[in-house]
């Protein structure tokens, strides 16, 4: 499928997810949204330096809150914050970020670098601090 | 010791505070708002753990953690989970990290630091820096991972600024697991933590409590934990070796790393 299609079909699916409501595709996305803060699990670590960034990052980018080494792989909280109403519209747009597959997805590995295959989606997950997250990518060849 | 005998009125802040919470009834030799703000004793506990922590070869711990989370709604909720860590000086550092939701294991042999995930057959290797402290701190900085129980490696280095500490204070006797420990807790400018270390001539922390103080709903983290100091460990179980079925991938770099303003 070529990819202007593919993104075609994707907005009808997220124009109609946005009529109907929040597109919820797996079991562990969850209506009640996500978490806006975490215990810090040390006392030392990047004395001078992380917490600044942190700070930053945390009042910009949402999503990457959870970087404190302790989240959750399966449960609502962890993926609730990228996978909640607005974020599954957007979630099979080229580039963006979710934190669980669909369901029925394969595992590839090309040129060393894996990737999930669900359906016409290609997912590369990655460590986004110690959770796994999943960019949408165009196929890898 | 003159550097720590600054805000004095934080004793009495963190006395209201304990005893609002029905706790530290036991406190021990000291009350009043004339009460140093920064303990000697308490101050020598903690060098005095750090310091012990430093000459150790190589250790096993099996702990108990948890740790709270803040829902959007402000509702704290608290996770539990299980960490074992060994570590032997020279050789590397391993700690599984065990939850019905999430299990992670991170590997470090001096050379790389890998992350794995057996439940997902996903793993990912980045470079690591020859210390244990400047790799956390990188991988930190770069990658958002932090390693549970990363303060054991801290504790004791150069690189814990000497004025860090805004109040220290001895609590009292306490008990972990069994074991005699004496409770301390410390104030930093943006963070609490709490030590209860042994006693006798091991002072090792068998608990841990870390309050994060810059964010309204105060959420904690908190470590109870065993120590072995006499463990059996195997040279490369510091060194990852992909099962056939796993699965590479990598640590996606932080936003303000990546955006190159950091």
């Amino acid at each position: 499928m070529a990819l202007k299609t593919l993104r075609t079909t994707l907005l009808g699916i997220a124009t109609a997810a946005l009529v109907a409501g929040p597109l919820v595709y797996t079991d562990t996305a969850d209506a009640r949204g996500g978490a806006r803060g975490y215990a810090r699990s040390s006392v030392n670590v990047n004395r001078n330096i992380n917490r600044n960034v942190n700070r930053n990052i945390n009042r910009n980018v949402h999503v990457d809150v959870d970087r404190r080494g302790w989240g959750y792989d399966y449960h609502p909280i962890a993926t609730g914050v990228a996978v909640g109403a607005a974020a599954a519209v957007t979630s099979a747009v080229i580039g963006s970020i979710v934190y669980s597959l669909p369901p029925s997805c394969s595992s590839v590995i090309v040129n060393g670098i894996s990737y999930q295959q669900c359906g016409s989606t290609w997912y590369q997950p990655q460590y986004a601090g110690s959770n796994v997250s999943y960019t949408v990518v165009n196929p890898p060849r | 010791m003159s550097e720590y005998s600054r805000n004095r009125g934080a004793v009495a802040v963190a006395l209201l505070a304990a005893l609002c919470a029905g706790t530290a009834l036991a406190a021990e030799g000291r009350a009043g708002d004339k009460a140093p703000a920064v303990e000697p004793a308490a101050v020598q506990a903690l060098e005095a753990m750090s310091a012990y922590l430093r000459t150790l070869d190589s250790f096993s711990i099996k702990a108990e953690s948890s740790a709270d989370a803040v829902l959007d709604d402000g509702q704290k909720v608290q996770f539990d989970w299980d960490l074992s860590l060994d570590y032997a000086k020279g050789k590397g550092l391993k700690v599984d990290s065990v939850s019905p939701a999430r299990h992670l294991t991170y590997f470090y042999d001096y050379k790389h630091l890998t992350l794995f995930s057996p439940d997902l057959h996903y793993y990912a290797t980045t470079e690591a820096q020859p210390t244990i402290v400047k790799t956390l701190d990188e991988v930190s900085a770069r990658y958002g991972v932090e390693l549970p129980l990363a303060d054991l490696f801290y504790w004791g280095t150069e690189r814990l600024p000497a004025d860090a500490i805004t109040s220290a204070q001895t609590i009292g006797p306490g008990r972990v697991h069994g074991e005699a420990c004496r409770h301390y807790a410390y104030r930093e400018a943006d963070v609490d933590f709490q030590l209860c270390i042994a006693e006798g001539d091991k002072p090792l922390p068998l608990k841990l409590v870390i309050t994060t103080t810059d964010q309204p709903e105060q959420p904690q983290y908190e470590a109870r934990m065993t120590w072995d100091l006499k463990p059996q460990l195997t040279a490369g179980e510091f060194t990852f070796t992909p099962p056939p079925d796993a699965l590479p991938i990598t640590f996606r770099p932080m936003p303000a790393v990546a955006a190159g303003n950091q």
